[in-house]
């Protein structure tokens, strides 16, 4: 199959490989994984999980039928259900990496109970269907072997536990540090931030601060740690003990919610009723022109707008900068069942990058699926004066992506753009009406232009004319 | 269930003072040891029976138990 390519990220577990074949997902498995795959698959808590929703749906598929060229020396192939857009750990909110800690240790504790263990625990091996997290690495599960500890403890530590303690016990949030670092927050920096005078909070002295001192005693060991745990006759009543007393703890994690400028914006904005009905009846009219398969909503904030845009979309990301509004969204979405919203914490002035080894291993977000519709409702803004992008760039770049675009121009006469200004050097000649206007029409044909009865607002529903 | 606590606290603080100068860098075991504390009770006979392995080969009777150190360099 000429047309079949491999995952470039995937190639840390050397018993199976994750490849594209025609937009589907298929994961090539050695003898050694596909016999994993079979005790896996004949398992109750499988099936339970994946009618749930909670693990990836899998399906054995003709090896012959799947392989990219010159794929060698694998035994089978499976074919995965595609989840709608692939995120990443640094850029969820703190609920959605407690829940997929929570999904990643209930995992663990079923697969126990039938004999089976997570090889890793990776918080990349998480992924959402709207607020509903997902396992969707098949290939972690393998047979316990007498005496063997959970191997994937440290890294739980360091990609799920202590991210989450920092945002708990000291207000740190996680994602500059997980952007900086694809294996988390090391024990040892992890007890420096989190300081003694959280040596007393649940989980600190345990995970922490002994792990941490157990790491620097060990590091230069020679001793096989795992041959002598085997041997001194560890079990998994300790998995279990260990894995049940860290799901009470992780459950039982709360953020010390601070309000933020934009947490606050939908409470506190003074949109006349009027305006608001127009500006959600535009927002209605074009995302139900066609149907859509992917939406961004940037600069979603409560989400309002995101929630419109899912009526008429498969998908819908919804994208803000702000922490507190993502989370308070993401747990409003989560009591609604929402599976159709992702919310997501990306800076667009400071967006993902592709990470990892080759800089292929993690990528940036257009990488990750083109949108057809992008909602930019109040944001223009902030990333000219707040941020100090060039107006024109940022229409470049928002054209380039080659999706129908609802865009709201703030003009420097209302309250939100006045204070942005306030106490500024005022070096933004190109935040004008007139400019936008121009710098929008010769990027896109304008399908409909609605100004706001405030009068300090302008509303856009635009094609780019290379999507045209 | 206090003093249970604090024996398998004990016990492992003296297990991971086992440091050796030696050339790897091996976060791993350390993570591996913390979890017969964190195994509860569960852990505390498992601990028993790793320290009493290290205590009889450190006389020089453990080797023969194949659990030792290995002949990583």
């Amino acid at each position: 199959m000429p047309d079949a390519v491999l995952e470039p990220g995937s190639f840390r577990d050397r018993s199976a490989r994750v490849f594209y074949h025609h937009g589907e997902v298929f994961r090539a498995l050695s003898a050694r994984a596909l016999e994993q795959w079979e005790a896996l698959s004949a398992t109750e808590f499988h099936a339970r999980f994946v009618a749930q929703g909670r693990m990836i749906r899998s399906e054995r598929v003709d090896l012959d039928m799947a392989l990219p060229p010159g794929a060698v020396g694998w035994a089978a192939a499976l074919r995965h259900e595609a989840v709608p857009f692939v995120s990443y750990p640094y850029e969820w909110s703190f609920g959605m990496l407690q829940d997929a800690a929570l999904l990643q240790l209930d995992l663990l504790i079923a697969a126990l109970d039938e004999g089976l263990t997570l090889k890793d625990a990776s918080a990349y091996n998480v992924q959402w269907r709207g607020t509903v997290p997902v396992f969707v690495d098949v290939a972690s599960f393998e047979k316990w072997t007498p005496g063997e500890p959970w191997m994937g403890y440290r890294q739980f530590c360091q990609l799920f536990l202590y991210p989450l303690l920092l945002v708990a016990y000291r207000d740190v949030p996680f994602h500059p540090w997980l952007r900086g670092s694809l294996e988390g927050v090391d024990a040892e920096s992890c007890q420096k931030v989190l300081g003694v005078r959280t040596l007393l909070r649940p989980g600190v002295a345990t995970h922490v601060y002994l792990q941490s001192r157990a790491q620097a005693a060990c590091a230069d060991t020679m001793r096989d740690v795992r041959a002598e745990l085997r041997a001194a006759g560890f079990n998994t009543r300790l998995i279990k003990s260990n894995a049940r007393s860290l799901r009470k703890l992780v459950a039982g994690l709360r953020w010390r919610r601070r309000p933020s400028t934009w947490s606050e914006y939908a409470r506190d904005h003074h949109y006349n009723d009027t305006d608001l009905a127009t500006k959600t009846n535009f927002v209605r009219a074009a995302a139900a022109s066609r149907p859509h398969h992917l939406a961004w909503d940037l600069g979603c904030n409560t989400g309002t707008f995101s929630r419109v845009a899912a009526n008429h979309a498969r998908q819908v990301v919804a994208i803000d900068g702000d922490h507190l509004a993502v989370e308070r969204l993401y747990q409003a979405l989560k009591a609604e069942r929402n599976a159709t919203i992702l919310p997501l914490v990306v800076n667009l002035a400071d967006p993902s990058p592709d990470l990892g080894w080759r800089l292929l291993e993690r990528k940036q977000l257009t990488a990750r699926g083109r949108p057809d519709l992008v909602l930019c409702l109040a944001l223009v803004h902030h990333l000219v004066i707040g941020a100090n992008i060039p107006l024109s760039e940022f229409l470049d770049w928002l054209a380039g992506l080659g999706a129908d675009i609802v865009i709201e121009f703030v003009t420097r006469e209302d309250p939100m753009v006045r204070s942005l200004l306030r106490n500024r050097d005022d070096q933004y000649a190109d935040y004008r009406l007139d400019v936008f206007e121009r710098e929008l029409a010769a990027r896109c044909a304008v399908v409909r232009r609605q100004p706001l009865a405030c009068e300090t607002r302008v509303l856009y529903w635009a094609r780019p004319r290379n999507a045209c | 269930m206090a003093q249970t606590r604090i024996l398998v606290l004990a016990a492992a603080i003296l297990l991971v003072w086992d440091a050796r100068a030696e050339a790897y860098l091996d976060p791993g075991s350390g993570s591996m040891l913390v979890q017969l504390l964190l195994g509860g009770v569960a852990g505390l006979a498992v601990l028993l029976n790793l320290f009493w392995k290290r205590l009889l080969e450190r006389f020089g009777r453990g080797r023969e138990h194949g659990a030792g150190r290995s002949d990583r360099a």
